[in-house]
């Protein structure tokens, strides 16, 4: 069973997004801001994480920087809100697979964390 | 020499900010639509200038209860986002939001906070997208603030930001619902001049 990685700091958000995984047959595990991100993902190891932007203590583009670094194969889809072009671009370029922007739809997500696993 | 910041704002330029807000407005309305799977509609869109003693009648008087989601505006321009509800509002919002029938929730805890940041998150998204692609310009808005306290104690903070420049606040509000459940709201957003002039400026270039 695949693991997957959540993180933002919105509990409803995590909660929507780990019901519909949860659903779909994957194993999730859960985090609300960058530095337990990488603590969880340290810990865990999982396959892939969905890692929100808009995050207070670590934001989501810093935490993508450190996980690159810690595993440079880390897969990584961003959760952007409209208006984040700038810094979806960076974060692609800063290795980034993929961003959705919210609100997303159940495919959409499905589709993502299926790309980045196979 | 004055102030440009000081100078007041022209006829046009306040034309030109209620026609962008209120399409921006419009696009607010889409994103919350798709959030919650079904058509939100928009009443009125209204634009016009509140002097500042004036403000907490915007929320309802000083004495109201309500809950509010605030987000300050930066970038290239400066400003202010206030989603207000009153709170059985608040609480029908998150139960469509967590597709729960009406009535299931009575007090806004963490889960329920966070509902009503997201609702405040896409609609202001959604909104500032609206303004970029019309000015050009780059706008972020800061992570949402949710509160439930007097409408006084919420406005207070923004007009001592706005009172720095001007001694009326320009607003553009809007009520949004549906037919079958209650989720009248109002979101009041309050630019600086610079963000008027900028929206103005790159109406007539156009």
């Amino acid at each position: 069973m695949a693991k997957i990685l959540i993180v933002d700091d919105a509990a409803f958000m995590r909660m929507k997004t780990t019901k519909l995984l949860a659903e779909n047959g994957y194993d999730v595990v859960e985090a609300s801001n960058g530095a337990e991100a990488i603590d969880a993902y340290k810990r865990t190891k999982p396959d892939c994480v969905l890692l929100d932007i808009t995050m207070p203590d670590m934001d989501g583009l810093t935490a993508l920087k450190e996980l690159r670094q810690i595993d440079p194969e880390a897969r990584v889809t961003m959760l952007t809100a409209m208006g984040q072009q700038s810094i979806v671009l960076d974060a692609l370029k800063s290795g980034a697979k993929d961003f959705i922007v919210k609100p997303f739809d159940s495919a959409r997500v499905l589709a993502a964390v299926q790309k980045m696993i196979a | 020499m004055a102030d440009p910041l000081m100078e007041p704002l022209s006829e046009s330029d306040m034309e030109a900010w209620a026609q962008v807000s209120g399409a921006g407005m419009a696009n607010a309305l889409r994103g919350l639509s798709k959030m919650l799977g079904q058509e939100i509609a928009t009443g009125v869109v209204s634009t016009r200038r509140v002097p500042l003693m004036e403000a907490t009648e915007l929320l309802g008087g000083p004495e109201a209860a309500t809950a509010a989601v605030y987000f300050a505006l930066s970038g290239d321009a400066q400003g202010h986002m206030v989603l207000v509800y009153v709170p059985e509002v608040a609480f029908e919002l998150v139960d469509m939001a967590m597709g729960d029938p009406p009535g299931t929730t009575k007090d806004l805890g963490e889960m329920e906070r966070s509902v009503l940041g997201e609702v405040g998150n896409v609609m202001g998204g959604y909104f500032l997208q609206t303004l970029g692609d019309t000015s050009g310009m780059s706008l972020r808005m800061s992570p949402p603030a949710v509160m439930m306290d007097m409408a006084g104690a919420i406005i207070d903070a923004v007009i001592a930001d706005i009172m720095v420049f001007s001694d009326e606040v320009v607003v553009v509000e809007t009520e949004f619902g549906t037919d079958q459940r209650r989720v009248h709201g109002t979101f009041l957003v309050m630019p600086s001049p610079t963000l008027i002039r900028g929206l103005s400026k790159s109406r007539r270039a156009a």
